[in-house]
């Protein structure tokens, strides 16, 4: 029960976090209209992974696990791309809120809404997959014992409550601590995505590495914690992790950190 | 990922009225024909299965000696022969694709007359003889007390070519087809190492072993075994069957003495032989089974009942008298033997018997006895030669990951 | 970001999806079926511990209370597979395609930590072939064409001895020649079975067929050891002579292949396990061990030209097909006679058994030749 608890917990955080801090940004910066673009975003990606799945089931396929393993790897960069834009979109529009151009907000803020449909697809259907499957396996274990169905359906219940937590925590924040706190954790969250995608194209076998590790502290953070299951679930932190994805994830925030916080230069005109 | 079927959809919907389905059919019972076929004796376990398992109906019995005396290269073989067994046991070939999957150039793995036909109970029994010890130089210390030699009994016409051997492998399934599949996969595996000493097939299990099942009959129409040791009774088991510790050697504890004799019954002189005359030989009655001055076949037989001239009423010499626990001071053995006719002997006569299979813990304590009671005194002898003899050490059964003889190689 | 940006990632993740396909209809592995993993806390119990190269499932069920992952390493620890998230009480399943054969490890990782439990696993079957395995091929069966060759320009004068002996009415010295001149004969005898005309008359037996007329070497025995020679000896002699003329002039258009090689190899042992073993093949003269001594000769050459293919695919056969060859020769030393051997009626059952048992236990890994050079 547990396990499966855990299971669901985790991988409900990995994809309802951005998507909690987006919805967050949005409602701070009143602009709900787009809230529906989100929720259409989470559909599309939950969709996609259903239907994949049931396509694959009916048709009797399975993704090869190099296919899994480089869909998941490729998914996981594509999104950190994204979530490294809004980062620095979200910078801007602090930027633009402290600095009173609140005339320039509407340009300032003109994201695209393609854009936030696809940020939330991506951070739902980045393992999507692999959750759906999971959900499939524990469906059918239904037959003899509900209790992982159960156990994952109450990971993923206690996933988006925390994420909620989160997006209430965040829209109290007042406006200048906002953007900070949340781009400062977003910038967290995508260095683990980023090493978490190196990870799987290392397994894929399309980087070397796999066995070359860093540092491996599982004795000390099981990955079957709870608090294991929270730093995966939020940081993507995994206790095994290897040199190259500690590397990524280092360049990532010594690259990404400063230039958030860097001191903002007034101007006049913001340009979009 | 798993496979999502159409069926196990319906499953999910359709469990509930699955179960108020067997409910239903609970109270039926089930046509003993055709349940077993599909039944599958658990491999693995305390003891190896084939002992107690409730007796099958078909036997495929082999001997086989060891051609190498390089302990080595017989445990590379019983690891290979336990892999295959267990799958053959669970209705598999003896390897994945085996029969037909592999390279259409090569032989395959998997001989294939078994494709398709359930596991239909098989189980496989593996034992050691005393002559393997040392054949592989093995520490004398380990050659267990009971593997000693049988003593001659009176009227042996013992064949050594249908004697002994190192090593064997009984197999019992409710198909022919399947024991002999499975018998013949593990000699070809064996070859090289070993090679088959003598074979022995049997059909229509001569005892049952276990309180669920009928006593059948042997060749001279008569019940037989009805006072085996039985499967339900863990107390007799413990104390007559199952090695205990401290009979030594370690190696063996929970395991069995297997006795096997091949016993050729001179079936067209019993089928002369009048019926009151064949029931006193036996003290059983024909028909029922019960023995003498008794109503039914699991009535205690009572050999202190007298007639009105004051003989015995079942005779001091009867068959079941001289078998029986009370004659022997209580020793009992499990009896799992089976019937066998190989073809004629070229003489006008059926070569037909009993190829009796019994296990034990003790056999010079519980079956020397009790044969040299037989061989001396009883008036069946008349009708019967024993014309082979085999005594091997069954180890216990197998824990998960363990082979075929691990306990005696890495004693 | 235009408007059909969603769909155009919708459309390509699918697409990525679906190539990487792998099909998971069942495949027919007889009573096989999937490779069954029972997965626990401290347990890793997988059904089998071989399969063969392609496409292998597993179906593996965590009866655990904690959660599990199962992997399939190549060795270096390469992952062939892996399925993750196996919580407790459930099953799911892997499949991964392992084209080559070889030995590799299955996992189970209870709590998802550490090395796991772990297990040897062998694929058998091998990879795709490569060219310099054609050149190795293609020496081996021109290397046993030059054996089949010397073989086929002793056979010719030694029968011709043989029949001048016949001839000259000298039975002591077409006695002594006929083992001989038949060991020649015997070592190439899957060759010569390849024309299905000249073989019978060459070497059939008195099966009493009617109308199917006795000759060659074996009517020649029966005239020699037990008849004593015949008015149409002579003419038969000729006619031997005559095949075996014939049949040198052939031999060199035979199609050799590998794989004819590798089961010409078996089919000598064949002709040991049920001619020569059994005294049938000689019944008059009882020289069944020298065409034993040439059968097994001739498998041993035609193993010995694969054998660098042999080594190439499979190590482990090459070795073994040494010690059982060197089993037999063994054995049939002990029944030396000077420059031949005893005769068949010198052999008591247990000779025989032994023969049997040598012959079995060598003819298993020489029927595994012709997969091998053929994979």
């Amino acid at each position: 029960m547990l396990g499966n608890l855990l299971i669901g917990l985790r991988e409900g955080l990995e994809a309802a976090l951005v998507v909690s801090i987006l919805i967050a940004f949005l409602v701070r910066t009143d602009r709900r209209s787009a809230l529906p673009k989100v929720w259409l975003g989470v559909g599309i990606a939950v969709a996609i992974s259903v239907g994949v799945t049931l396509v694959l089931t009916l048709t009797q396929q399975a993704l090869t696990f190099e296919a899994q393993e480089t869909f998941g790897g490729v998914l996981s960069i594509v999104a950190v791309g994204f979530v490294t834009w809004m980062i620095f979109w979200m910078r801007k529009a602090g930027r633009s809120m402290s600095s009173e151009l609140r005339g320039k907000m509407e340009e300032a803020l003109a994201m695209g809404s393609g854009a936030v449909v696809l940020m939330a697809a991506l951070a739902v259907g980045r393992e999507g997959l692999e959750t759906a499957f999971f959900f499939f396996a524990a469906a059918q274990a239904a037959g003899q014992s509900t209790e992982p169905l159960t156990g994952f359906l109450l990971g993923i219940a206690i996933a988006v409550a925390i994420a909620y937590l989160i997006y209430r925590g965040a829209v109290t924040l007042n406006m200048g601590k906002f953007f900070t706190v949340t781009g400062g954790l977003l910038i967290f969250v995508a260095a683990g995505i980023l090493a978490y995608g190196m990870h799987d194209l290392q397994e894929a076998g399309i980087l070397p590495g796999l066995n070359t590790l860093a540092f491996d502290v599982s004795a000390a953070v099981p990955p079957d914690s709870w608090y294991g299951v929270l730093l995966k679930g939020i940081f993507n932190f995994s206790p095994a992790t290897t040199v190259i994805e500690a590397t990524v994830w280092v360049a990532y925030v010594a690259v990404v950190l400063p230039l958030f916080l860097r001191p903002q230069r007034v101007r006049a005109t913001a340009t979009a | 990922m798993s496979t999502f079927s159409r069926r196990r959809l319906l499953g999910w919907t359709g469990a509930g009225a699955a179960a108020a389905g067997i409910g239903a059919v609970a109270g039926c019972a089930a046509p003993a024909a055709t349940a077993p076929a599909q039944l599958v004796v658990p491999f693995r376990g305390e003891h190896q299965a084939g002992i107690v398992t409730p007796a099958q109906d078909r036997l495929h019995f082999v001997a086989l000696d060891v051609l190498t005396d390089d302990p080595e290269k017989l445990k590379a073989l019983l690891q290979r022969w336990t892999a295959a067994a267990e799958r053959m046991t669970a209705g598999a070939e003896t390897t994945p694709g085996g029969a037909t999957g592999g390279n259409p150039n090569s032989p395959p793995d998997d001989t294939g007359e078994a494709l398709g036909l359930p596991a239909a109970s098989l189980t496989l029994t593996f034992g050691v003889g005393a002559s393997l010890f040392a054949k592989l130089g093995l520490d004398p210390s380990l050659v267990p007390a009971g593997l000693a030699d049988l003593p001659p009994f009176a009227g042996d016409q013992l064949d050594p070519t249908l004697s002994g051997g190192d090593l064997c492998i009984q197999a019992c399934s409710d198909d022919p087809q399947v024991a002999v599949h499975a018998v013949r996969n593990l000699v070809r595996m064996g070859f090289g190492t070993t090679a088959v000493r003598w074979s022995q097939l049997g059909f229509g299990r001569t005892s049952s072993t276990s309180t669920t099942q009928e006593t059948h009959r042997n060749l001279f129409g008569f019940k037989d075994g009805t006072n085996n040791l039985k499967a339900e009774d863990p107390d007799g088991l413990r104390d007559q069957v199952w090695v205990s510790p401290d009979q030594g050697p370690a190696w063996l504890a929970g395991g069995s003495y297997l006795v096997a004799r091949r016993i050729r019954m001179h079936i067209e002189i019993w089928d002369r032989t009048s019926l009151v005359e064949q029931e006193v030989i036996i003290g059983r009655t024909k028909d029922r089974g019960a023995p003498i001055g008794a109503a039914a076949e699991f009535d205690p037989a009572d050999f202190a009942a007298v007639d009105e001239t004051g003989a015995p009423r079942i005779a001091v010499d009867a068959h079941i008298r001289l078998a029986s626990a009370e004659a022997l001071g209580g020793v009992k053995i499990l009896r799992r033997g089976y019937n066998f006719v190989d073809g004629s002997d070229g003489q006008g006569h059926l070569n037909a018997g009993l190829f009796f299979i019994a296990f034990m813990n003790d056999p010079q304590a519980q079956f020397v006895p009790m044969q040299r009671a037989l061989a001396t005194s009883d008036v069946l002898m008349e009708y019967i030669e024993h014309t082979g003899s085999a005594v091997f050490a069954c180890p216990a059964g197998l824990g998960e990951g363990s082979y075929w003889g691990q306990s005696l190689f890495e004693a | 970001m235009s408007r059909r940006t969603p769909a155009a990632v919708g459309l390509a993740v699918l697409g990525l999806a679906m190539a990487g396909c792998t099909s998971t209809a069942p495949v027919d592995t007889g009573a096989g079926g999937p490779i069954t993993v029972a997965a626990a806390d401290d347990a890793c119990d997988v059904s089998t511990a071989e399969a063969p190269a392609g496409t292998i499932s597993f179906d593996i069920t965590n009866g655990g209370s904690k959660v599990t992952e199962f992997y399939l390493y190549a060795t270096g620890g390469r992952i062939m597979g892996e399925v993750e998230n196996i919580g407790p009480g459930l099953s799911r399943q892997l499949i991964v395609e392992v084209p080559e054969g070889g030995a590799y490890e299955t996992v189970c990782k209870p709590g998802m930590v550490g090395d796991g439990i772990r297990s040897a696993f062998t694929v058998t079957g091998s990879a795709e072939r490569s060219v310099d395995t054609d050149t190795r091929l293609a020496e081996a069966t021109a290397g046993y064409a030059r054996y089949v060759n010397s073989q086929v320009e002793a056979l010719v004068p030694k029968t011709q001895e043989f029949v001048d002996a016949v001839k000259a009415g000298d039975v002591e010295g077409a006695k002594a020649l006929y083992p001989v001149a038949r060991t020649y004969w015997e070592r190439i005898e899957p060759v010569a079975e390849s024309f299905g005309d000249i073989d019978p008359r060459i070497d059939g037996r008195d099966d009493g067929e009617p109308g199917v007329e006795f000759t060659g070497f074996h009517r020649l025995e029966r005239d020699l050891w037990q008849d004593g020679l015949q008015p149409d000896s002579s003419s038969i002699a000729d006619r031997l002579m005559a095949d075996i003329t014939e049949l040198a002039g052939r031999v060199p258009s035979v199609e050799l292949t590998p794989l004819a090689l590798a089961n010409g190899a078996k089919e000598l042992l064949d002709e040991v396990a049920t001619g020569k073993i059994t005294g049938e093949e000689d019944r008059y003269s009882h020289t069944d061990l020298w065409d034993f001594r040439a059968n097994i000769d001739g498998s041993q050459g035609a193993i010995a030209a694969l054998r660098p293919v042999i080594d190439e695919r499979d190590p482990e056969l090459g070795p073994l097909l040494d010690e059982r060859f060197a089993a037999v020769d063994a054995l049939l030393e002990n029944y030396r006679d000077g420059d031949g051997f005893v005769l068949y009626t010198a052999l008591t059952p247990d000779d025989v058994k032994a023969m049997t048992e040598a012959v079995d236990a060598l003819g298993e890994p020489v029927s595994q030749v012709a997969g091998v050079v053929s994979s």
